[in-house]
């Protein structure tokens, strides 16, 4: 056993330019611990690589009876009002669900070592594991990346995941196979610099048809329906929808794209999407804002307009084309069920968690996971359930499950034994009884009620009863979110739930909004109607209400949703009414704590949130990149290598200056030729760059090193040149900040 | 070698009954109320709906107490999270008696019905780098255990790798005493 780093170990295994970034994000912890890097700037930078804040993080937590502060070590803050020891979340990226056994099991590791031991499913089919202290993430990053896995861009106003049907490439109703083009969208946009400065998030999805749930394209920032024109592949392409407070739905930006047009065409969107967000500077909004504000029409006049401007790129051919489809084999013949003695529970697990494939003899087998969650040893068991039964493959889903594919129907029975002696082979998988839940006062800093204690407690209440309930209830959907940022996707349920609190005997009582009558078919077609809100611990008796009603009048095969607008909301509202009422503290304490937690309830805990990102700007997300060469630079003068230390200097001053030149021109290449010479013109020869006392002699101190290397280095020239890089650096932001202020009083004196 | 985490877990009586977790979690908040336990004491997360799980976890910055579920068998492990160097033994030392503090404030509430056998130890090292589960990965720290046992137990102690045939997992053992003595003995021996 030796003192070995898992970055030395790794090395060999890591994409190069994956690892030096993960190099380039320690070097930016150890900068900000120093104090040498802005707290704003440094929250962007951990948002953009999924390193998010958690519930008390702030140092401030109530404990029932009065509000306490966390002792936690005084060393920098991770962001404003972050306290660097308090433990974090992170958010790994699963496109389009896909995750191997192998991939599993780091996961499965990297939980243990960094967090609970506890894997998490998301409703937008990423991993989150909790509890993370940021001096792990590096490693983890690592570990990661090592297995072809990246936390890039899982949070921050960026291209998040990019989901697709987990029935990819088996299912009976899809066109194509969307999971290669889901794959290619996100090596495309991961780290694409056209994505790196939109005022919020986006959020991709593929959908295979037009008319099942599993892509919820509707609600996405980019949607994408797999469809086959005159023989061609391509995709209808969706824009501007989303959740949220107000969610939207989305708009066809195109009927058709064929798929050589797909990656050119979303480069197109987020290049509008980024600069019309910057026009309004600070009053950055979701493209779903955008594209109700100007209109579709227009939103689809300046993409065309901006596709005919992008400088081409060959990957976007090459990444979509010869692309193999990602249906593994399977691993054994496809067979049919035998007959015969089946164990205990097989039928009802039968029933709910197996769907057949389009391939014959073959099928898709639901893991129910409860709240989304698995252990590091229910993981590794799957992975080696995934080896021997499904060729190694599994996806994640938005219900917060897993599922294996290929399973030969001759190897059910077994399957169904090892997932059970594994803890993982619960019934009821995608009915009313596997409840959705985003993470709520459990971990995020914005959550009101504990949608995770409800969700738990209305499972264990379903599944009990599941076994009598009629086939048109346990069909039915049950979604909640902490609040209202809906990260449960509550407005696609049928009975969805929603966060807040009211005012009751003086005291704040837990509740949740009823939602009813969302749509999950038709890729989330139809949003739910807001009921009023029923205390936290009378949502159990809500539920019943709801669905003993539906039960008692539906008419004929009608829908939740159709029965819903049939009753009308005033007499739905009438169902929920009863239980609306709280009874005083003295006679019913139990309605003034929440699911799951015994102490008063109280809204202090609330933090600020980080689902935004930071504002930071584009110049300030870039010049990060210099500093961190620069701090580089100085470890290895420290650790005498002169030459590496001379070049890194150089280079930091390269990257300062490409974070200027790109505030004008985006598509400056990372090419020291180029950089230098748009430097010149634009900054130097104009003398844009120059201050009043030193004028042009820092930007001299580039344009000589660019012109001319040194033969050989020694300390001093590298000590040298390391200063002239901080001084550039120091005169960089001097120049974007005079920028900044003069659009500002241009701003002012136009109004 | 110094693990980055070494998890310390005492089992129940009777490990495989059925253990009420939602009790623990009035418990864990009162002890973070309290400050009943050793640690910056943080917030109490419920996995009562894994089966086989953590369980109910009172999380920390610098340690875990949970009542874990794992292998099906109940028990209060204490997880030492921001280990930085130090001494093995040491080390060890103090997760045991962080683990056996823990217990015995669990057992001084007494809501919670739960009793423990005070026989048996498990101990893991949980860092794949730095303490693989090989062989000689357990060779080398072996010896640390059976002093380990020896400073809990006493005299007669005995050791038992666990997992030793699942290299995925982290490296452990447990530590068996030959007699039962109670958690006022182990924690004395262990002040010595
Ligand atoms: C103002 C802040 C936030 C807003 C507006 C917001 C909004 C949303 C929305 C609308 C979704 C799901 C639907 C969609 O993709 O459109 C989502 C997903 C999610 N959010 Fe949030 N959210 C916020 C902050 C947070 C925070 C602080 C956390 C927890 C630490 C969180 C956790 C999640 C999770 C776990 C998901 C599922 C998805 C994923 O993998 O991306 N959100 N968020
Ligand atoms: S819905 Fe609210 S409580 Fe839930 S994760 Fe999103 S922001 Fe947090």
């Amino acid at each position: 056993m030796g003192a070995e780093s898992w970055k030395e170990v790794l090395h060999d295994k890591m994409d190069a330019g994956w690892a030096e970034e993960i190099d380039q994000f320690d070097s930016q912890m150890a900068l900000r611990k120093l104090g040498k890097l802005g707290e704003k700037v440094f929250a962007e930078t951990r948002l953009r690589r999924g390193v998010y804040g958690q519930r008390y993080d702030n140092g401030k937590r109530h404990d029932g009876t009065a509000d306490q502060t966390l002792a936690f070590a005084d060393v920098p803050t991770k962001g404003p009002e972050t306290l660097w020891d308090a433990p974090g979340m992170c958010r790994i990226k699963i496109p389009f669900g896909g995750v191997s056994a192998e991939q599993l099991e780091v996961l499965a590791d990297c939980s243990e070592e960094y967090s609970d031991a506890i894997l998490h499913v998301t409703t937008r089919q990423d991993f989150q594991i909790h509890y993370v202290h940021i001096e792990d993430t590096a490693d983890l990053m690592r570990r990661l990346a090592a297995v072809n896995i990246t936390t890039r861009e899982a949070c921050g106003n960026s291209v998040r995941n990019v989901t697709g049907c987990p029935l990819a490439g088996v299912c009976k109703t899809e066109t194509f196979d969307i999971s290669p083009y889901a794959q290619a969208l996100m090596t495309f946009m991961l780290g694409h610099p056209d994505v790196q400065d939109f005022g919020r998030k986006f959020k991709p999805a593929f959908s295979g048809c037009e008319h099942e749930a599993c892509g919820l394209v509707q609600m996405h920032d980019g949607g994408y329906v797999a469809r086959v024109v005159d023989g061609k592949k391509g995709f209808k392409i969706v824009v501007g929808g989303g959740l949220g407070a107000v969610p939207h739905q989305a708009a066809v930006l195109s009927e058709f794209t064929p798929v050589e047009e797909l990656l050119p065409v979303m480069q197109a969107v987020a290049r509008v999407f980024a600069r019309l967000g910057e026009k309004k500077n600070r009053n950055r909004a979701r493209i779903k804002f955008l594209v109700a504000k100007i209109g579709i029409e227009e939103f689809k006049r300046m993409v065309e307009e901006e596709r005919k401007t992008l400088p081409h790129d060959d990957r976007w051919t090459s990444l979509v084309t010869d692309m193999a489809p990602t249906d593994n084999e399977p691993t054994a013949p496809g067979a049919e069920l035998a007959p015969g003695d089946r164990p205990d529970g097989f039928a009802a697990w039968f029933d709910t968690n197996v769907r057949a494939q389009r391939q014959d003899g073959y099928s898709v087998v639901t893991l129910n996971l409860p709240l989304g969650d698995l252990t590091a040893d229910q993981a590794r068991s799957l992975a080696d359930i995934a080896r021997k039964w499904s060729g190694d493959n599994m996806r994640t889903t938005v219900e917060q499950n897993m599922v294996l594919r290929f399973v030969s129907n001759g190897d059910l029975v077994a399957v169904f034994e090892a997932l059970t002696a594994a803890g993982i082979g619960a019934a009821d998988g995608e009915t009313i009884v596997d409840v959705t839940s985003c993470p709520g006062t459990d971990t995020c800093k914005l959550g009101i009620a504990a949608s995770r204690g409800l969700a738990s407690e209305l499972r264990q209440r379903l599944a009990a009863k599941s076994a009598s309930m009629p086939a048109a209830v346990k069909a039915l959907r049950v979604k909640i979110s902490g609040c209202f940022n809906s990260c449960g996707q509550h407005h696609l349920a049928d009975i969805g739930f929603y966060g807040n609190s009211r005012k009751v005997d003086g005291r704040t009582v837990p509740h949740f909004q009823v939602i009813l009558g969302g749509q999950w078919g038709e890729n989330a077609g139809k949003y739910g109607m807001a009921m009023g809100s029923v205390p936290s611990k009378a949502v159990p008796e809500v539920v019943e209400a709801l669905t003993d009603a539906y039960v008692q009048s539906r008419e004929g095969d009608e829908s939740f949703r159709g029965f819903v607008e049939r009753t009308g909301k005033r007499s739905m509202r009438e169902i929920i009414k009863p239980f609306m009422k709280v009874a005083p503290y003295a006679e019913a304490p139990e309605f003034y704590s929440d699911w799951s937690d015994v102490r008063e309830f109280t809204i202090g805990d609330l933090g600020i949130g980080e689902c935004a990102g930071e504002m930071v700007s584009l110049f300030g997300i870039e010049v990060v990149k210099a500093e961190s060469q620069g701090f580089d630079a100085q470890i290895a003068l420290e650790e005498g290598d002169f030459e590496e230390a001379e070049d890194l200097a150089y280079r930091s001053m390269i990257s300062a200056a490409r974070a200027l030149v790109r505030l004008e021109f985006i598509d400056v290449t990372e090419t020291p030729d180029d950089v230098v010479s748009e430097f010149k013109t634009r900054y130097f020869d104009n003398e844009r760059f120059f201050d009043r006392f030193a004028k042009g002699k820092f930007g001299q101190y580039l344009l000589d090193r660019h012109a001319t290397a040194p033969d050989s280095i020694d300390r001093d020239i590298a000590s040298r040149r390391i200063e002239e890089s901080q001084l550039f650096i120091e005169a960089a932001h001097a120049c974007e900040l005079r920028i900044e202020s003069a659009s500002i009083l241009a701003g002012a004196a136009e109004a | 070698m110094i693990p980055k985490r070494i998890s310390v877990k005492l089992f129940a009586a009777d490990p495989e009954a059925e253990v009420d977790l939602h009790k623990y979690i009035r418990v864990f908040h009162e002890f973070i109320r309290e400050k009943k336990v050793e640690g910056l004491l943080i917030d109490v997360a419920d996995y009562s709906h894994v089966p086989e799980g953590p369980g109910v976890v009172l999380i920390g910055h610098d340690v875990d107490y949970s009542i874990d579920l794992n292998g099906g068998r109940a028990g209060l492990m204490a997880l030492a999270k921001r280990i930085e160097g130090g001494n093995l033994a040491d080390l060890f030392d103090d997760v045991v008696r962080k683990c056996l503090l823990a217990v015995k404030a669990v057992q001084e509430d007494g809501s919670t019905g739960m009793s423990f056998s005070t026989a048996r130890l498990r101990v893991q090292l949980v860092d794949r780098l730095a303490a693989p589960n090989s062989d000689e990965g357990y060779a080398s720290v072996q010896p640390e255990f059976e002093a380990l046992a020896g400073r809990v137990f006493g005299d007669g102690a005995t050791v038992e790798r666990v997992e030793g045939d699942e290299p995925r997992r982290v490296l452990g053992a447990e530590l068996c005493a030959n007699k039962s003595d109670d958690l006022d003995t182990l924690l004395a021996r262990l002040e010595r």
